[in-house]
C-alpha cells in the first residue's frame, strides 16, 4: 500500500473517485473512461460510449484496462 | 447551433438541512420554471451542500443565478464554472437529480476526490475536470453514456 495518494500515474492518467464505486479517468483534460464497482464487488471497466471493456477483481486492472484503451484507439477521423 | 449553450457550475450551503421533502418541492418548482426558460441542469445535495449545473441561452442563465443567488433556503453562493458549451449535457433533464453516496470513506491510494477537487482554490483546470467527473456520473447514473457528444 502506498502512503501518498499519487495523483499523477506515470501513464499521466488522472483517476479520480467521484462516490464510492464510481473512478473517472482522464488524460490532460480528455476522459478515457470510467470503472464501476458491481454489487459483487468486481470492478467493471467502460469506454465513453459506456460499452464494457472487462471485468475484473480489482479496481487497479480495471483502471489498467481503461488506460489501455487510449493507447489502442488510433487517432479517430472526424466523426 | 453550437456555440449557443451557456453553462454555469456553482456550490452553496443549505441554511437548514433540507429534507425529502423540501427538495422534492423545490426540484418540482424548478422543473417547471426551467421548461418555461429552456435551462436544462442537474442538482446533487449532498451534507448540506448543493452543486448545481444549468444550461441555456446566457441570459436565461444569468438571470436564473441572480434568482438563485437571492434565495434565502441557502448562502455561500459561489459560481466556480461559466463558459460556452458546444452541446448540452443535461438535454434531457429540466433538473436532474441523482443522489449521492457520498461516505466518509477516502478515495482509494491513488485517487482524487472530485468534490474536493471542485473545492479546489486554485480553481481553473482542476475545478473544470471535476466539474466533468461529476457530469459523468451524473449521465451514467441516469443510464446514458457519459459524455454528450455534439450532435
Ligand atoms: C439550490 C437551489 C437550486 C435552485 N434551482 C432552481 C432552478 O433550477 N430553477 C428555478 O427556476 N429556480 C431554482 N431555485 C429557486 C430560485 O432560487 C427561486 O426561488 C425561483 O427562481 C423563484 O424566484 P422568484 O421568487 O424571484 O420568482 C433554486 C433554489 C435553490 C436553493
Amino acid at each position: 500500500m502506498s502512503q501518498l495518494p499519487l495523483p499523477l500515474r506515470s501513464s499521466g492518467v488522472i483517476w479520480s473517485r467521484v462516490e464510492p464505486g464510481f473512478h473517472v479517468g482522464s488524460r490532460g483534460g480528455d476522459f478515457l473512461g470510467y470503472v464501476e464497482r458491481q454489487s459483487d464487488g468486481s470492478y467493471r471497466a467502460h469506454d465513453l460510449r459506456s460499452q464494457t471493456v472487462g471485468d475484473f477483481a480489482d479496481l487497479h486492472s480495471a483502471t489498467r484496462a481503461v488506460e489501455a484503451l487510449e493507447c489502442a484507439r488510433p487517432t479517430e477521423g472526424a466523426s | 447551433m453550437s456555440g449557443d449553450v451557456f453553462t454555469a457550475l456553482y456550490t452553496s450551503t443549505a441554511a437548514a438541512p433540507f429534507d425529502d421533502d423540501a427538495l422534492a418541492e423545490l426540484l418540482a418548482a424548478s422543473r417547471a420554471a426551467n421548461e418555461r426558460s429552456g435551462i436544462t441542469g442537474m442538482l446533487l445535495y449532498r451534507r448540506g451542500r448543493f452543486v448545481q449545473v444549468l444550461e441555456g441561452a446566457e441570459h436565461e442563465v444569468r438571470a436564473l443565478l441572480e434568482r438563485i443567488r437571492a434565495d434565502e433556503r441557502h448562502g455561500d453562493v459561489r459560481v466556480l464554472l461559466d463558459e460556452r458549451i458546444p452541446t448540452r449535457q443535461f438535454a434531457d433533464w429540466s433538473m436532474g437529480y441523482q443522489r449521492s453516496a457520498g461516505a466518509d470513506e477516502a478515495p482509494p491510494a491513488g485517487f482524487r476526490d472530485t468534490f474536493t477537487d471542485l473545492d479546489d482554490a486554485a480553481g481553473g483546470r482542476v475545478v473544470a475536470r471535476a466539474a466533468r467527473e461529476l457530469s459523468m456520473w451524473f449521465r451514467v447514473r441516469s443510464g446514458q453514456p457519459p459524455i454528450a457528444e455534439d450532435a
